[in-house]
Parts: C-alpha cells; sequence; structure tokens
C-alpha cells in the first residue's frame, strides 16, 4: 500500500514537473511569439510569413494598414482602426484587397516552386505605391539534416508612395529650375552684353561701364553654377544621356586649348597640346561631354597656375586612350589629394580661402562622365609648389564601330 | 532687306532677340506662340526663322515640322532656341530639317548675329537645301 502511494506521488510529482515544465516552455515560447510580433509589429515595412500552403502565419501591423486601411479614393486613413486589428488575416482576403494590382497568391507559389525571389516595385495600389519582395522561408531538413526544406515565404510589402513623390518633384525641380532659372539670368547676360557692344560711347563713365561689365560677368557665373548643379543632379540621377561617336580627341584638345588660350596669354603661361608622332586612336565617347572634362580639367590647370604653363599629352594605355593635363603650378597639399574628386571640393586646403571662384563641383562632374563613358580620372601627381598631372582615360573606338560614324570621324577632321 | 522672324514665347527672351537683330540692321518681326509664328512664317516670307522649343499652342518641333512640310515655307532656314545643350529635342530638331541650334544661356549676342550671318550667306550662295541636315 504504501509503495502504492510512493508510486503514485512519484509519477503525480512526475506529472506535476510535467505539466510545470509544460508550462515553463510555452510560457517561454509565448514570450519568443510576443517579442517577435512586437519586433515585427514596431517596423513600419509590411511583413507576412505564409507556410508552404500560402497560409498567413503572421502579419505585422504595417502590412495590415498599407493592405487594408486605406481608403480607395483618398489618402490612406492610418489612424482608422482596423476591424481586425488583433486577428491575421487569411491570404485570399489580403488578395481581394489587392485586387488586379499585385498577384500574391500566385507569386507566392511562384517564389516557392521555382526557389526564387521576387521584387517588384512602383507597384500602383489605389493612391499609393508599393514594393512588394517574396522570399522563400528555408530550415536544413532532411534525414541528414544537409538539405534546405522550404517551410514557406516570407513577403515584405513597402510603402514608397513618398518616394516616388519626391522623385516627381525633384524632376519638376530640374525642369523649373533649367528653364525659369535661365531665362532671366539670360537675359541679363544679354542685355548687358549688347550694352557693352551697341552703347559703349555711352559707358563714358569708367564706373558705369565697370558696373554693366561686373553685371555680365555675374550673370555669366550663375549660368555655370545653375549649369553645375543641373549637371550633378542629371548625372546623381544617370539621367545624362551620351551620344557616343568615334571622334579624334587630339583635335578636340586643340580646340579646347586654342578657345583657353587668351586666358592663357592673359596669364603670361604657355598652353600647349603635345602633337604625337602618331596621333592617338579615334574614340568612342560623347564629344560634348569630353569637351566639357578638358574645359575643366586644362580650366582648373589654368587657375592654379601662374608660372610656367599647361601641357596636355596623349599616351596610350591598354585599349584606352590616356589624355593627361599637366601644370607647372601651386600643386595640391597631400591632405586633399584623396578629396579632390568629392563633391563641392576644392584643391586649396582650407574651405574660407578660396582663392578661386567656382563651385568645387568641376572635378565630379568630370569622374562622373568619364566613368559614365567607362573610362577613369585621377590625379595622377601632385607635390605642393611643384605642379599637377590630372588624368583621364577614354575606350579605343572598336573597328566594328568606324563604319557606321565615318561621317562623324571626318567632320571632326575639318572642323 | 533681310527679314528675321522670331517665334519665342518669353517676352524677356524675344526683345532681346529683337534687339540683337534690329542692332544689326536686320527686320525684324515676332511671334508669341507656335501657331502665331507658323502664320507670320506664311505670310510674311522671313529670309530665316529663330525658333523657340518650348512654346505654348504648339510647340517648336510641331512648327517646324509644318514649315518644312509646307512648299511656301520648307526653303526658308530654321534655327532652333534651347535651354540646354546637347538635349534630346535639339538633336531631334537638326534630324527634322533645323540648320543649327543656340543655346540661349551660352550663346553671346555677337555669336547669335554671327552664326546667322553666316546661315544666310551660305544660303544665298547655294540655294537651301530642303532634305535636312546637320
Amino acid at each position: 500500500m504504501e509503495v502504492l502511494v510512493v508510486i503514485i506521488f512519484f509519477f503525480a510529482s512526475l506529472a506535476a514537473a510535467l505539466i510545470v515544465f509544460v508550462q515553463v516552455e510555452k510560457r517561454r515560447y509565448q514570450a519568443e511569439h510576443a517579442r517577435f510580433q512586437a519586433s515585427l509589429n514596431s517596423i513600419n515595412v509590411g511583413f507576412m510569413i505564409t507556410d508552404t500552403d500560402s497560409r498567413v502565419i503572421m502579419i505585422n501591423t504595417a502590412a495590415k494598414q498599407i493592405v487594408f486601411n486605406q481608403d480607395k479614393t483618398g489618402s490612406p486613413a492610418i489612424l482608422r482602426n482596423s476591424p481586425k486589428a488583433h486577428f491575421s488575416y487569411s491570404i485570399e482576403e489580403i488578395q481581394s484587397q489587392l485586387g488586379t494590382a499585385f498577384d500574391l497568391k500566385g507569386q507566392i507559389y511562384k517564389v516557392l516552386s521555382d526557389k526564387t525571389t521576387i521584387s517588384q516595385t512602383n507597384i500602383p495600389f489605389g493612391q499609393l505605391y508599393l514594393h512588394i519582395f517574396i522570399t522563400p522561408t528555408v530550415i536544413l531538413g532532411g534525414p541528414d539534416k544537409l538539405e534546405l526544406e522550404q517551410i514557406g515565404a516570407v513577403v515584405l510589402i513597402e510603402d514608397i508612395t513618398q518616394q516616388i513623390l519626391l522623385n516627381r518633384s525633384k524632376d519638376e525641380f530640374f525642369s523649373i529650375a533649367s528653364h525659369e532659372l535661365r531665362t532671366p539670368l539670360t537675359a541679363i547676360r544679354g542685355n548687358t552684353a549688347l550694352m557693352e557692344q551697341y552703347y559703349s560711347d555711352k559707358l563714358q563713365d569708367p564706373n558705369l561701364k565697370e558696373m554693366v561689365h561686373d553685371i555680365h560677368e555675374s550673370s555669366m557665373r550663375l549660368i555655370n553654377i545653375v549649369n553645375d548643379f543641373l549637371d550633378v543632379s542629371r548625372l546623381e540621377q544617370g539621367r545624362i544621356e551620351y551620344h557616343n561617336a568615334t571622334f579624334g580627341i587630339l583635335g578636340l584638345a586643340k580646340e579646347v586649348a586654342k578657345e583657353l588660350s587668351p586666358l592663357a596669354a592673359q596669364k603670361n603661361i604657355y598652353l600647349k597640346v603635345d602633337e604625337p608622332q602618331e596621333a592617338p586612336p579615334i574614340v568612342f565617347a560623347d564629344k560634348e561631354r569630353i569637351k566639357q572634362v578638358l574645359f575643366n580639367l586644362i580650366g582648373n590647370a589654368l587657375k592654379f597656375t601662374t608660372q610656367g604653363g599647361i601641357t596636355v599629352r596623349f599616351t596610350l594605355d591598354g585599349n584606352f586612350v590616356k589624355c593627361s593635363v599637366i601644370d607647372t603650378g601651386k600643386g595640391i597639399p597631400e591632405q586633399n589629394q584623396k578629396l579632390l574628386f568629392r563633391k563641392f571640393q576644392q584643391a586649396g586646403s582650407n574651405i574660407l580661402t578660396r582663392d578661386v571662384s567656382g563651385t568645387g563641383l568641376g572635378l565630379y562632374i568630370s569622374k562622373l562622365m568619364v566613368e559614365g563613358q567607362g573610362g577613369r580620372i585621377y590625379l595622377e601627381y601632385s607635390q605642393e609648389g611643384k605642379g599637377a598631372v590630372f588624368s583621364f582615360t577614354l575606350p579605343i573606338a572598336p573597328l566594328a564601330q568606324a563604319p557606321t560614324s565615318t561621317g562623324k570621324l571626318t567632320s571632326v577632321g575639318q572642323t | 532687306m533681310t527679314k528675321i522672324l522670331i517665334v519665342e514665347d518669353d517676352p524677356l527672351m524675344c526683345r532681346m532677340y529683337q534687339k540683337i537683330f534690329s542692332f544689326e540692321n536686320y527686320e525684324v518681326e515676332t511671334a508669341a506662340d507656335g501657331e502665331e509664328g507658323l502664320e507670320k512664317a506664311r505670310t510674311d516670307n522671313p529670309t530665316l526663322i529663330l525658333l523657340d522649343i518650348m512654346m505654348p499652342k504648339m510647340n517648336g518641333l510641331q512648327v517646324l515640322e509644318k514649315l518644312k512640310n509646307d512648299p511656301t515655307t520648307s526653303k526658308i532656314p530654321v534655327v532652333m532656341l534651347t535651354n540646354l545643350a546637347g538635349t534630346q529635342d535639339a538633336e531631334t530638331a537638326l534630324a527634322k530639317g533645323a540648320v543649327k541650334y543656340i543655346i540661349k544661356s551660352e550663346q553671346e549676342p555677337k555669336q547669335v548675329t554671327d552664326m546667322v550671318k553666316e546661315i544666310i550667306a551660305g544660303y544665298t550662295r547655294n540655294d537651301v537645301p530642303e532634305s535636312p541636315q546637320s
């Protein structure tokens, strides 16, 4: 009898311990679950987990809000309480909300069957734009725990409406800036030029003459700044189209040097383009943009050189033509060399001692342009007080491309 | 007398180009939008047309197309006025038969008149080509 009691007591304690254990485990599981759900709810990207039969196992608040709390005719009513705020939704309910905007069920099926990831952006959904990302959830399974076993999918639903609206307003800003800023500046520039050209006899007073001249100079400087800013924005957004063609880089460099030679003469320094024994090969790039790069590099060299001068030289570099602009100017202190090609940088050592005018965007723009055409641009050498060598490379035109652009090639030769 | 038709909707720009050419003793006509420009090109028989691209009613490219398709105007050289260098619009205009384009913010008045003089001189020697050229 006593034995029986002991045995019963033993089993009872065992059962009790087991119950406690199960309860502890259940509690731990619940705690984990609560933490997980709370973490998910705290992020503002819609998040869902489904099993292999596309049943929704977990869905966070953001996903519910994006899919359900949207007034189809107006803006999303974020604050409106969802009728099923504390419940989960079936995939069918979610699909019926999405309608034809996105085939969620089908795409989840595709992800699971193809073992792939799907990412689709700019999905119009009512007043919103969504980015939906689906990826399979896998664990190590199989007898040896070495095979990847799919246990469902993770769906991320992101509301990207604000980003899209922001980009649109950026685009509008650029067209407004390019048109509305330039027009009055052009009128200032043109009219002051006309005054200087046709009314010089009325501009006898040296002060008046200087004022008109300064207005003219200022308008040109402003136009250049507007151009630089627009170039940067278009380059950064990848909105610049390169009209690539084959052309002779030597001729182009000579053209630029000729245009800038009055500036060099004014400073009493030389500006020459080295004539190699054999002309550098024809390159394949956007002539206008490369002209801009040459203007920039030679212009910079002119700005920082007061003695000696500037030499433009061409060498071959594998499948590239390398163009180097060599100056005998003030050079660039070592600590500033790394920053040269960054936005708003000037070679001088201190932002408060800007000894030359400019936005500090020139080299940055040149870098984006050269790289956009498959080349490289870099500071090859510089030492303070001993000048600098800036180089850029451009791809040599493949022979196959020559027949299509021979017309352009000869016209370049003529100019 | 050499007559220039300026088709430009912005009064600031229009007045400026008007001065540029009248100071050089050209006769100048102006039009404030594409439709008016097309009308004046047909009735006033200008020697050369300066044509802005962005305009109300009918944009410059549409006007250009109509000018080139009309036998009474197809031989008048057209120079486009544009805001930006290397834009698709300017390239399209050249393909459609415009002779050259002027980037408004970049060319000084003197450069503009020099360019126009050159074009007019070239086209009185050899007839104005009807076919598109760049």
